[in-house]
């Protein structure tokens, strides 16, 4: 089985592996090895300080296997307006868009950036990244409750999740349930079975893979995908074909 | 490195059905003080095992910040039903040194072989604490000891050296054990894998790392399943740029050779021997010579 991998890093961070990637070369080597065919590929900076610096340092990519995600910065004082980065990014060849909102305690529902950013790429149904990330491994860093009223306000817009580990399952259950549009990289989810808990009872199209990297080995998801208690076929979806329509769906034109 | 047939197996889902395979670290419950713990129940846990191929597993409670005997009870009950699948531990409360006796008791009688400690979680100081009362009622009984973080090297030594019938095992890779070499010293000290997964964040060394620094038969597989995945602990493994002799030994070959040492009894769990699977009570050669 190939793996695309929704949330996969260039750049150090605290509490990263040795072997996480800082170039394309490195990482095209990494994703060889553990299986991972094709990758969005966020920059660590993007998501832990700065996003148009980590955006930048995206320029490298130039391979077919990795599509780059940009990152927004919603400080409501810069002069650039969504719409107008949204089209930078794609231009620059973006597949995704990635927020941090712990970085910056920010609410999804009330920033208006955020906001009109999200109308922007809902016309698109373009995938919002949320990548939840302070300083140091963290778990249940996710606001399920507010995620629920941000994917409820922007219904057709595929927002996919990851945390380090999202141990309250809670909450999420609720997320999943209330929502249609939520999507969960698999690598926070730790718990024994919980893939075919989520598949069985919301289906396979809420899960995407991710190695996890840069801060978990990177031969831990794989397996549990691989062993779990759903079909081969929900087993594809989760491990490429439901990002792969995600991405072939939008409109990046 | 050539692909073995570990990571063949695994990259394909498929039980590692041709090694024995000994989970030495696992919770039994169904629910935490986080989460709901999905598919649960003993025979869905049983099932699932099989998945992987995992033959036998150690277990103890989950989230046993709460009234131990209850949460051991749940243990017993998963033995009881499964003896062959599963080895209990009697988890300890380190607040109520009162209860140790009586939970030991219990434990020895519902087919307990060993002690769980998890003192930080249970909000007291591990190295304030002297085990030593409970230790020294189990201390010929070829127990084993896991904990969840026995904090320093020297905390595991004193004990090590001074109950030398029991076997204690380091429940995560969270110790520093390069300089101290204290599992070369100490026969009856073992390494658990559990949750390695998570370095450096949580675990002090990765698999190769563990594999690299550490004596290769002192080093046991552990999940924390159901806190974790088996796939967290088996995938890792698998995936290791480590010799394939190291993963065998690593996934069940060094507990076999434990559970022999401090004459536990070795499963032998008719229904899978009625296939082509690894039976625990038989050597390997045993095995291979028959195929």
């Amino acid at each position: 089985m190939r793996y695309f991998d929704a949330f996969f890093p260039l750049g150090r961070s605290n509490a990263s592996i040795p072997e996480c990637p800082r170039t394309q070369t490195q990482a095209l080597s990494v994703m060889r090895r553990w299986d991972v065919e094709r990758a969005l590929v966020f920059h660590t900076v993007s998501r832990d300080s700065d996003p148009e610096q980590g955006n930048r340092a995206l320029e490298q990519l130039n391979d077919p296997a990795l599509l780059p995600i940009w990152a927004f910065d919603p400080a409501l004082v810069i002069p650039e307006t969504p719409e107008h980065f949204l089209e930078r990014a794609l231009r620059a060849g973006a597949a995704a868009v990635l927020i941090n909102p712990l970085m910056r305690r920010l609410d999804l529902c009330r920033s208006p950036r955020i906001r009109a950013l999200a109308q922007l790429l809902e016309d698109r149904k373009m995938p919002l990244l949320v990548a939840h990330w302070r300083t140091n491994p963290e778990e249940d860093l996710v606001e399920w409750y507010a995620l629920i009223d941000f994917c409820k306000l922007y219904p057709l817009l595929p927002v996919l999740v990851w945390e380090w580990r999202t141990r309250s399952n809670r909450p999420m259950f609720d997320a999943l349930g209330e929502t249609h549009n939520l999507k969960i990289a698999i690598s926070s989810l730790w718990q024994a079975q919980s893939i075919a808990q989520i598949c069985n009872v919301f289906g396979p199209d809420r899960l995407v893979f991710s190695l996890g990297l840069p801060h978990l080995d990177p031969g831990s998801f794989q397996s549990c995908l691989r062993y779990a208690d759903i079909s081969e076929e929900a087993k594809r979806q989760i491990a490429a074909a439901t990002l792969q329509e995600l991405i072939e769906g939008a409109g990046r034109g | 490195m050539a692909e073995g047939t570990i990571l063949s197996l695994v990259r394909e889902g498929k039980p590692l059905d041709h090694i024995p395979v000994i989970d030495f670290h696992t919770h039994l419950g169904a629910s935490s003080r986080f989460y709901y713990v999905p598919y649960s129940e003993p025979e869905r846990v049983v099932s699932y095992m099989d998945r992987y191929g995992v033959d036998h597993a150690v277990t103890f409670a989950l989230s046993t910040t709460t009234d131990a005997q209850t949460k051991n009870r749940t243990v017993y009950e998963a033995h009881h039903r499964y003896p062959e699948r599963f080895t209990p531990l009697t988890t300890l409360h380190a607040l109520f040194p009162q209860d140790w006796p009586e939970l030991i008791e219990e434990g020895t009688l519902a087919g307990s072989r060993g002690i769980k400690l998890l003192a930080d979680y249970q909000g007291v100081d591990e190295l304030a604490l002297d085990w030593s009362p409970a230790f020294d009622r189990v201390r010929d009984r070829g127990w084993v000891v896991l904990h969840h973080d026995w904090r320093t090297p020297e905390h595991l030594e004193f004990y090590a050296r001074n109950f030398p019938g029991l076997t204690f095992i380091i429940g995560h890779p969270t110790l520093d054990f390069a300089d101290s070499r204290l599992l070369e010293r100490l026969p009856n000290v073992y390494q658990c894998t559990c949750a390695a997964f998570v370095y450096p964040g949580f675990a002090r060394m990765s698999i190769e790392q563990m594999a690299a620094v550490l004596p290769s038969e002192k080093i046991l597989h552990g999940s924390d399943a159901l806190d974790l995945d088996f796939g967290t602990a088996i995938g890792p493994i698998a995936y290791a740029d480590i010799p394939e002799r190291i993963k065998e030994r690593i996934l069940g070959a060094n507990a076999l050779e434990l559970m022999r040492q401090i004459r536990w009894p070795i499963p032998d769990h008719g229904a899978r021997a009625a296939g082509d699977r690894f039976t625990l009570g038989q050597s390997k050669e045993t095995r291979n010579n028959k195929r």
